[in-house]
């Protein structure tokens, strides 16, 4: 006889298995167009991931009196990585998975039992929050496997682990949405849950590049490395399910004793007995937790003048068309916690990329130190312009789907749609020139760049930053998802890769087009050389063509984007 | 409200020539022609998936017309967009606003898209209070949109259509998500609009609502126009013209649907 718990939780699953199915069936144009460049992209990651894991491995492997220990510490350290990755994920998913899909009204008043509700939307969140982690964890394992060759049953301990090691962390997420939803008020909660994840994640970002990873590329580092790892003991408890997989699988691999199972055995049965504990809180809190979800009520917030003020002041020069765009957007993200919180996860980056400056060893390097000096600094430009690209990528490229369904008022209006990105380019580009002109000067003085590389760096970000915007806009326009429920969500798709991609190739293009004549000149400089009539033409004409670049890159987007977006679908 | 001011007397309301929309394979729309004349209800009437919200979307531009012209108060949708649609109010089935707004604050952004009261701050907030409080929204206007109840994003979207007093008003489904006074006060709306020389397009599955107010009704059915005309002209074209008490929902149940199926549909009824 069936399980009927089983029979209902199957029954649950089917329609997600269902719509994934038909994606594949009813594919649309140019669906397998993007497919393939998807694939092809995950592709060469796997294959970078997994020549730089084997590469350490090996490393690790020649090295006599640490060989066995550190790539278990390494591996100890992923899956703590992994661990915070899958909290910070389940969090994120738990809440629109349990609370908001549209489908729970139809389930809660179906007579479907609470525990087969709660295993299906715990195996949903387990599935969003981790298929990425796994996927692109899959190479490092292969690399392990292959440098420690590890067998047929090395592979079995990983899918085991992995899969038992991704519930935990799911069923705490899951845990800690459903209390917070209890606690705060119905709108609250979404909100507090969404500062919690994100300052979560920017916590983990801002300890992860603390903890300096890079000392591991340095093979005269591994003295101190020992003492690194030494270290790293606290964090790495065996208190922590992140150490039980580690143990787990570590062990079997590059130990030579006999393979002791405990702590596979602790982390299946952790895992097993966190789900009845889940579906035990679940029982008695979500019921609650879903009401609450489902009233209305009237919202709190403040009417600041001072944003007015500072709106008006911003947006002086503007027609009153774009006036009120870039009002109505202004307040639209200062009243959504979803939206500001993620500025949060901008001060984690640009905190990181200031550290990494102060924390460049330059005196040490063998280079003549002004030479190296101009040399990072330039090339500074590069990292600049990549920390402006994915900035741009987080809060301009989804800027067109942020219209949501509502976009109708803007087709339906007199106001074009040429007026409409115009609008969205202005409100953007301002602070990020901002942010790219504060990243230059603020790292060439900590450098102590030489004035010329200072100005070129100064001038250049500026078309870059014009540029980028460029691109966000007309890639954001080309790819929108106007059915977002998650603002975080919409740079993940195809078209935020096509987005960054292009950007980081106009970047990567503008720094090589510029170093050569910009070098030059610099060196004539310090020297006290005359200026040869060739130095300045080939700067000359080095400079017209990253303008030309850039102005490419920030009209003809916005220009080619038109017919698309007036053809696309609203709702 | 205030007085209507018709920028194009002479021209229609709405013309539409051979409009026809394609979805890759699929004729949505297969060549209508219409016209709205100027103080004229005209209902569009039509089964589910008969083309009725594809029209609607194409005549405000939402969608691009696959051929055909569209003529809104006599400036062309394809040449002279923006003249064209600052004379339309368009107020879908379904109301998606911004939601982080406050109800006024969307009316201010709404009279700043439509360029209305540029230079007379005081007048658009006066017109302001004017629509909340003939919707009943005035205590709920600073309140943000997120909160508001369905049929109260309903009547916000009605507010912004009125905002800038256009000559046509284009509705789909205008009674969906409002309460029986709702309703009533929307129907007085438009009969005090085409008093004043507007014209409403409204297209609705309610057919007492088309019956009581539409001077005339269009019903389409696979992307074709198979009716155009008064309610009388309507029973004459389904065989029904000696029967001047003939309701509407007969009529087009006649015209949209085969005989087996009406018979089907008088059974059920008994």
């Amino acid at each position: 006889m069936k399980n009927p718990l089983l029979v209902e939780f199957l029954l649950l699953l089917k329609p997600k298995w269902y719509t994934l199915r038909n994606r594949v069936r009813f594919r649309g144009e140019g669906d397998l167009t993007r497919s393939i460049i998807l694939f092809v992209i995950i592709v060469i990651f796997w294959a970078t991931i997994y020549l730089i894991f084997s590469n350490f491995l090996y490393q690790f492997k020649i090295v006599e009196e640490f060989g066995e220990i550190l790539p278990g510490k390494l591996m100890a350290m992923l899956f703590l990585f992994f661990l915070g990755i899958l909290m910070w994920s389940s969090l994120l998913t738990s809440f629109g998975v349990f609370f908001m899909s549209s489908d729970l009204q139809l389930l809660t008043s179906s007579p479907v039992s609470d525990d087969a509700l709660y295993l299906s939307r715990l195996f949903e969140t387990v599935f969003n929050a981790s298929w990425m982690v796994l996927l692109f964890a899959l190479p490092v394992f292969i690399a392990y496997g292959v440098v420690f060759e590890g067998g047929v049953l090395y592979y079995l301990i990983v899918v085991v682990v992995n899969l038992s090691f991704v519930v935990i962390p799911a069923v705490l997420g899951v845990g800690l949405t459903m209390v917070l939803v209890n606690v705060f008020p119905a709108r609250r909660a979404k909100d507090v849950l969404m500062v919690v994840s994100i300052l979560f994640f920017a916590g983990l970002v801002l300890a992860f590049r603390i903890l300096r990873p890079e000392r591991l590329l340095d093979p005269d580092a591994f003295i101190s490395l020992v003492d690194f790892f030494n270290a790293m003991r606290a964090p790495l408890s065996p208190v922590l399910p992140s150490q039980w997989a580690a143990e787990a699988i570590a062990p079997y691999l590059v130990g030579s004793f006999v393979y002791d199972p405990f702590y596979l055995g602790m982390l299946v049965i952790s895992s097993m007995a966190a789900v009845v504990a889940g579906a035990w809180v679940s029982a008695r809190t979500y019921n609650n937790g879903f009401t609450k979800t489902q009233e209305v009520r009237r919202t709190r917030f403040s009417h600041a003048p001072f944003i007015d003020r500072l709106i008006n002041v911003y947006s002086f020069f503007f027609p009153r068309q774009l006036k009120q765009i870039i009002s109505k957007d202004v307040k639209s993200f200062l009243r959504d916690i979803t939206q500001w919180s993620q500025i949060f996860l901008l001060m984690a980056l640009v905190v990181i990329y200031v550290y990494n400056f102060r924390a460049l060893p330059l005196a040490g390097t063998y280079m003549p130190t002004v030479y190296m000096t101009n040399l990072v600094s330039f090339l500074n430009l590069g990292l600049a312009g990549f920390v402006v690209a994915a900035v741009a990528a987080r809060f301009v490229f989804p800027a067109v789907s942020l219209e949501g369904n509502a976009f109708w008022l803007i087709r339906s209006s007199p106001l074009g749609l040429k007026g409409f990105l115009w609008s969205k380019f202005w409100i953007s580009f301002f602070p990020l020139l901002l942010l790219g002109e504060a990243l230059i000067v603020i790292t060439s003085l900590f450098l102590g760049t030489h004035p010329v590389i200072r100005w070129v760096g100064i001038v250049t970000i500026f078309f870059i930053t014009l540029a980028i915007t460029g691109l966000g806009i007309g890639v954001g326009a080309a790819y929108p998802r106007f059915n977002w429920e998650n603002v975080a969500k919409i740079p993940t798709g195809f078209g935020g890769i096509v987005f960054m991609v292009l950007s980081i190739t106009m970047v990567g293009v503008v720094v090589v087009i510029e170093w050569s004549p910009v070098y030059s000149i610099l060196i004539s400089v310090m020297r006290g050389w005359v200026i040869t009539q060739e130095q300045w033409f080939s700067a000359g004409l080095s400079g017209l063509f990253m303008l030309l670049l850039c102005v490419f890159c920030f009209i003809v987007p916005m220009e080619i984007v038109l017919r698309r977006l007036e053809e696309r679908e609203i709702w | 409200m205030s007085a209507l001011v018709i920028r194009n007397p002479e021209a229609p309301a709405l013309e539409v020539r051979g409009l026809k929309k394609h979805y890759s394979a699929i004729e949505a729309v297969r060549g209508i022609d219409l016209k709205v004349e100027r103080g004229e209800i005209f209902g569009f009437l039509g089964p589910n998936g008969a083309g009725k919200t594809t029209t609607i979307r194409t005549l405000v531009g939402l969608l691009q017309p696959t051929a055909g012209d569209i003529f809104l108060g006599g400036f062309s949708l394809k040449d002279d967009p923006v003249e064209a649609k600052s004379i339309v109010g368009f107020i879908p089935d379904r109301p998606f606003l911004y939601e982080k707004l406050t109800g006024r604050e969307f009316l201010r952004f709404i009279a700043g898209l439509y360029r209305v009261y540029d230079d007379e701050p005081e007048t658009l907030e006066e017109r302001i209070e004017e629509l909340l409080r003939f919707f009943q929204l005035e205590e709920w206007g600073d309140e943000l949109v997120e909160a508001y109840s369905h049929g109260m994003k309903q009547r916000l979207v009605m507010s912004s259509a009125l905002l800038h007093d256009p000559e046509i008003i284009i509705v789909d489904e205008p009674m969906v998500g409002l309460d029986p006074r709702g309703a009533r006060l929307l129907k007085n709306l438009f009969k005090e609009r085409v008093r004043g020389g507007g014209s409403i397009f409204m297209s609705t599955h309610t057919l007492a609502v088309a019956e009581e107010l539409c001077d005339r009704i269009a019903i389409i059915q696979e992307g074709e126009l198979i009716a155009e005309g008064t309610l009388q002209e309507l029973r004459i074209r389904a065989g029904m013209g000696d029967d001047e008490a003939a309701r509407l929902e007969a009529v087009f149940l006649k015209l949209t649907t085969d005989e087996e199926m009406i018979d089907v549909v008088d059974a059920i009824r008994g």
